[in-house]
């Protein structure tokens, strides 16, 4: 630009034709440069899909659709950037993908693949769509303005939590015959009788379609007056077969803060990914009721059955907790105890010893014998060697192994 | 719950087939190779001018150097502080330059070594940047250095790449930044400043990304050439030209390296590079000033540039260096206004001669001298001229000629009466070097009629009726030395004795001695002189005598000579000669190689001959006579149409970009060279479509129809031409649409979730059949059965129909009979295996068919 300045200066005032000439030419590629760019920015949309379910260490794919709004040019070479950063905002993730050729009135599709590390609650900030086509003499790029999700045919304005992304905790492979350790026989006689229907159930409300609801409990009547999709709720007034109870103990968490590599490392770590593995595990065994317990600062219990949204809400609970140094382990047992209506099985997945935690508190030694009148429990310690008998191999970095053999 | 497991995308199950590499390091090489081209095109666009020719090769060199031996086979590069340091020798070396003489050259070397270093280093983002800055400024300096038409050769071709290698790099750039954020690839990236996202927080893969943009950047040519390049022209064409213009156009200081123009000396022996150099010198456009149409000439035209009547020649040197000069006298080297017409007094004498306007475009020169054809006169545009009293040369005037020893390009008109039905008259009056037409009456005002009637009362009717002034004047012209040159005399006496005593008049004595030496019998054309040592020789001598052979300089010294050595006064004229008419452009292009000298001698009105006709300016006393007696060389033949091209292209270059000036700006496309003929052409086009519609009009057309309003032959050919216009219509474009809308429309049918029976549908396409979108299995295996006929896939058809119908049967059980529940029963794992059989069976049948059945 500065040399097309000095250009028309020097050839206006010096009457050098050639100058002048030089200095249309820089001045054209400038101005189709500006023009062009500014155009493509201007008609395109984007919509970002972001993947429903997101476990740490498993590969997930953002999908970006881009839309050419003109009538009649292409557009090329469209970069969109988009940004993840976790809880404490600390950690920032730039992502980054392209298209390389939109043509008019059509809309492409492009991704990447990505692969969180670590568990946990993330946000989307806003995405960028930019390009340096057609000269790369300058980027022009624009912010998402109307973050739009796709639902079934058309678009609506995504509320402030959908930029809230829950990464589940990464899943661990389970041992064989990891069924015959836990404390009841699943799938028995009895289970028939407690099968749920929907007549059993209590009507609770009405909500969005997401995807995965049965069909079965799309309410007709409303998704008509609504124009999208509605489904009835129900809450399960039921007992339940097996209690899952997380340890969220973490010595290190309150002197060191959790750090990436630590976080990963910790027995906890552990113990939570195996509870989530448990859950997948079971949810998709057709095994009768779960509920999951969580002891950390607070306590949450979570009834879920087989439905999709009592899976993702366990496994949302188990991305969100944070280990504590001293977990709520007998209100945590409490809320299990209520929740699941006196469930006589419980399976405690901890980082710790049995004898270690009832040191730490020895009320938890009495409030487990009440326990014990109703049902069996297991404590499982996944730093003991019983843990080889719920983790097929001891956790490693298989994602991380097929990266480098992409690489090699 | 299972979709938690298996919807979800598999890194390697989708990323082993994707290997962006190949296109991403092509893209990239493509970026490379385009700025090295471009850098050397730089160099080149430099290289245009005479002083810095050198430079181009260099940074050819280092563009080659740099794209083999750095970019593409890495054998080494340049690290960035070894760089600098070169840098900053040169930087020192060029300051050390820019002191000397020539300012411009030493920044053309600096900018082609910065380049050359810059070619050598590892690319990156930044140095593309660099490379395309320096380049620009490459532009700039041969922009103030020349503005020969070369620059146009290399400045087209380099805004073209120059365009094509920003859009590379876009595509590079963008590529490049989704490469960034990949922690697969290996970090291979041009934009090397940025840091990739930490890996221990997450892992991304967008190698998808990255291929797709790479296969958008390797088409990319096509795309920007077609999209941008005419809107990118466009704009600045439109700059250029709506770009109001304050002041005149001015040149580039270097000069074009043409030896345009004569000094008031020439050297003998001097011409031969320059007679080689076929660049341009002169547009000489002939125009009739009653319709401004080309005025049709025939054959060639002689520009007079100077005219020349002292010989010195020293002899003592081992070559004598010969010379001529004009007088040193300042009498005889007055100029003045050019003259105004001349009118004669008897108006039937306008018969004899044709009124000219030309119009001449001078490239830069070195001396002030310029190209007329005599006699000529004053009109609109001759303001820039002076006209030399005596000599019928114009030069420059003082005023407007930049007092510098070179002298801009520019463009004057001025009419003449040298032509008559297309030829160039061979006379011109002798003009009294202190006559008061020209000399005194520019001193004092007067009325071009009172000129007109004055001129032809100041001829001098003999020699007896001259000035002192005159008289000095042509003992210049009779100047010979016998001593020095005795064979001049000796061959003149001798041809002159072949003409008859009593008809020996000077015209005749010219005549002759003018075809004795254009014949050739003794002497030949040669530009390439090498002459050996011989102290103590005249040129001329030597020429006549030794050598014979020589360019147009000899021979016409050699017929001065003999021509004074009879007493004949005569004078060496030097221009052009030229014969290269330029069609396209309808005019004379002049080139350096047309550079020639001939002679004038001056004959007594009485020794004229009857029938030589000497019209359109002041009879009677003497007349300068055109003697050529340069025989033909092996000059070139003329123009060839693809140079014709050229040309007209670069008087368009001159006229519209180099000379672009607010007058001109004002007038523009009305007159471009090669657009008059155009129009005149377009003009006579319409007058014969206008003549032809009165002829017809009034029934004078009997072609066809014999003018009657109905013929039989028309109307039969306005049958057939009407039914071959249905057929086209009726029958071809329904094909071509339809061809086309199923092209649109044909859909592939949405795949199956059934695992067999898509792969019995991706079988069936392999065969020849696609399922349409809407059809059902069942209609498919019905559309199979009907082939059966004699079609030629019936017999595959045939073979294909049975396992296909067992698998469609199948698929309609397994898609809407058995519930998914029971899927595990025996009965439906027997149903798989012979499902699995078919399929087999139709795999084998649909592969080993031969090729002709697909």
């Amino acid at each position: 630009m500065m040399v097309g300045l000095f250009c028309m200066l020097g050839g206006a005032l010096q009457g050098l034709n050639l100058l002048v000439a030089l200095a249309g030419a820089c001045l054209a590629v400038i101005v189709i440069q500006w023009r062009t760019s500014r155009w493509m920015i201007d008609s395109v949309r984007v919509v970002r899909r972001f993947p429903d379910a997101v476990f740490a260490g498993k590969t997930e794919r953002v999908r970006y659709l881009i839309h050419n709004s003109s009538r009649v040019a292409p557009m090329w070479l469209l970069r969109v950037d988009d940004v993840l950063l976790d809880e404490s905002g600390a950690k920032r993730l730039e992502m980054s993908t392209g298209v390389g050729m939109v043509l008019p009135q059509q809309t492409t599709k492009t991704h990447f693949d990505l692969c969180l590390l670590r568990r946990g609650r993330y946000s989307l900030g806003q995405w960028e769509v930019s390009t340096m086509a057609p000269f790369a003499i300058s980027r022009a790029w624009r912010f998402s303005r109307l973050e739009l999700k796709m639902i079934p045919d058309r678009m609506v304005e995504l509320r402030p939590e959908d930029h809230q992304v829950d990464v589940y905790p990464r899943l661990l492979p389970l041992a064989r015959h990891w069924h015959r350790n836990l404390p009841s026989q699943l799938g028995s006689v009895a289970k028939a009788s407690r099968r749920q229907g929907i007549a059993q159930d209590e009507f609770f409300g009405l909500r969005e379609y997401q995807r995965g609801d049965s069909p079965r409990h799309i309410h007709w009547r409303t998704t008509a007056r609504m124009g999208y999709p509605a489904v009835r709720q129900f809450e399960q007034q039921s007992r339940l077969d097996l209690t899952l109870l997380v340890d969220a103990f973490d010595t290190e968490a309150e002197t060191v803060g959790i750090t990436g590599e630590a976080m990963e490392e910790a027995p906890v770590e552990t113990a939570i990914s195996l509870a989530a593995s448990l859950v997948v595990g079971l949810s998709s065994g057709g095994h009768g009721q779960t509920a999951l317990a969580v002891a950390d600062e607070s306590s949450y219990c979570i009834a879920g059955g087989q439905s999709h949204e009592g899976v993702r809400r366990m496994l949302t609970l188990l991305a969100r907790s944070q280990p504590v140094a001293s977990p709520e382990m007998i209100a945590a047992l409490d809320a299990a105890e209520r929740s699941s209506g006196g469930a006589r099985d419980l399976v405690i997945i901890s980082p710790r010893g049995h004898a270690e935690a009832i040191a730490a508190s020895p009320e938890l030694d009495q409030r487990l014998r009440v326990w014990n009148r109703r049902g069996r429990w297991i404590w499982i310690n996944v730093q003991d060697r019983d843990a080889a008998r719920w983790i097929a191999r001891a956790q490693e970095r298989d994602s991380d192994e097929r990266f480098q053999q992409h690489v090699a | 719950m299972s979709d938690f497991n298996n919807t979800l995308p598999e890194f390697d199950r989708q990323g082993a087939s994707v290997v962006p590499r190949p296109e991403i390091k092509f893209m990239r090489r493509r970026t490379m190779f385009c700025f090295a081209v471009l850098t050397a095109l730089g160099g080149a666009i430099i290289g245009t001018s005479e002083q810095t020719a050198d430079l181009k090769w260099i940074a050819l060199l280092f563009a080659c150097i740099g794209f083999i031996a750095v970019d593409w086979l890495r054998v080494f590069s340049l690290p960035p502080v070894l760089a600098y340091a070169a840098m900053a020798v040169i930087a020192v070396y060029g300051v050390g330059n820019f002191m000397g003489d020539d300012k411009m050259k030493a920044v053309a070397e600096l900018l082609v070594s910065a380049q050359a270093i810059l070619m050598l280093q590892k690319k990156s983002l930044r140095l593309f940047e660099q490379l395309m800055i320096f380049v620009l400024l490459n532009c700039v300096v041969a922009a103030v250095f020349n503005d020969a038409f070369n620059y146009a050769l290399f400045f087209l071709p380099l805004s073209l790449i120059g365009g094509c290698g920003l859009a590379y790099l876009a595509a590079d750039m963008t590529a490049d930044h989704v490469i960034d954020h990949d922690h697969r690839t290996p970090k291979e990236s041009i934009t090397s400043l940025r840091q990739r996202p930490d890996a221990r927080f997450a892992r991304m893969d967008t190698r998808i990304a990255t291929r797709r943009i790479a296969m958008t950047g390797i088409k990319l040519p096509l795309m920007t050439t077609l999209l941008l390049f005419p809107a990118v022209i466009l704009i600045s064409v439109w700059f250029f030209f709506a770009l109001p213009r304050r002041v005149a156009a001015s040149r580039g200081s270097g000069g074009s390296s043409a030896r345009v123009g004569f000094n008031d000396s020439l050297q003998m022996g001097d011409w031969g590079k320059m007679l080689q150099n076929t660049q341009r010198a002169l547009r000489v456009k002939l125009l009739d000033p009653e319709t401004q149409t080309p005025y049709p000439s025939d054959g060639e035209i002689y520009l007079r540039g100077r005219t020349l009547e002292v010989y010195q020649c020293d002899a003592t040197r081992e070559i004598a260096t010969a010379s001529w000069t004009k007088p040193v006298v300042s009498d005889i080297n007055l100029t003045v206004p050019v003259p105004p017409r001349y009118v004669p007094r008897r108006s039937s004498d306008q018969q004899f001669f044709d009124r000219v306007n030309v119009e001449v475009t001078c490239e830069g020169m070195r001396s002030a001298s310029l190209f007329a054809t005599a006699p000529y006169y004053w009109i609109p545009g001759s303001e820039k001229l002076r006209h030399c009293v005596g000599r019928w040369t114009v030069e420059r005037d003082v005023d407007t000629a930049i007092m510098l020893r070179r002298y801009p390009r520019t463009t004057y008109r001025f009419g003449t009466h040298a032509f008559f039905r297309g030829l160039q008259t061979r006379w011109t009056a002798f003009e009294p070097l202190d006559d008061p037409f020209s000399a005194r009456a520019s001193r004092r005002e007067r009325s071009p009629a009172e000129n007109d009637l004055s001129t032809s009362g100041a001829q001098p009717a003999t020699i007896d009726e001259l000035s002192a002034i005159d008289l000095d004047y042509l003992d210049q012209t009779l100047d010979y030395s016998f001593a020095d040159m005795p064979s001049a005399a000796e061959i003149a006496e001798e041809q002159i004795q072949k003409i008859p005593a009593e008809r020996q008049t000077s015209f005749r004595v010219a005549r002759r001695l003018e075809s004795y030496l254009v014949s050739g019998a003794d002497y030949s054309y040669t530009l390439d002189l090498q002459p050996s040592p011989m102290p103590g020789m005249d040129a001329i001598e030597r020429f006549l005598s030794v050598d014979r052979k020589g360019h147009c300089q000899y021979f016409a010294s050699a017929l001065v000579m003999m021509l004074r050595s009879r007493d004949i006064p005569a004078r060496v004229v030097v221009g052009y000669r030229c014969d290269e008419f330029n069609d396209l452009a309808q005019q004379y292009t002049v080139r350096q190689s047309h550079a020639h000298a001939w002679v004038e001698a001056l004959i007594p009105w009485a020794d004229i001959p009857d029938g030589e006709v000497i019209y359109g300016q002041p009879r009677g006393g003497l007349v300068w006579y055109r003697l050529d007696p340069t025989p033909a060389g092996d000059a070139d033949t003329g123009a060839t149409a693809p140079r014709q091209v050229v040309d007209l292209a670069q008087d368009l270059w001159n006229d519209y970009v180099v000379d672009m000036d607010p007058e001109r700006q004002r007038t523009a496309l009305l007159q471009a060279p090669g657009l008059a003929p155009m129009t005149q052409s377009y003009r006579a086009w319409i007058d014969n479509v206008e003549s032809l519609a009165v002829a017809i009009n009034t029934g004078e057309v009997r072609g066809l129809g014999g003018g009657r309003l109905f013929s039989t032959p028309a109307a039969f050919a306005a049958i057939a031409f009407g039914f071959l216009a249905v057929v086209l219509i009726r029958l071809r474009w329904p094909a071509w649409r339809q061809r086309r809308r199923s092209a649109q429309t044909r859909t592939a049918a949405p795949r199956p979730s059934l695992e067999f029976y898509a792969e019995t549908l991706d079988l069936m396409e392999e065969a020849g059949w696609h399922r349409q979108q809407g059809q059902t299995p069942f209609e498919l295996v019905t559309s199979v059965a009907k082939q059966t006929g004699h079609d030629p896939k019936a017999t595959l058809a045939a073979s294909v129909l049975s396992p296909l119908r067992r698998l469609t049967e199948a698929f309609y059980q397994l898609r809407y009979g058995a519930s998914p529940s029971s899927a595990e029963s025996e009965e439906t794992r027997a149903a798989n295996d012979s499902v699995q059989a078919q399929l087999l069976q139709l795999r084998s049948l649909v592969t080993d068919q031969p090729e002709s059945g697909t």
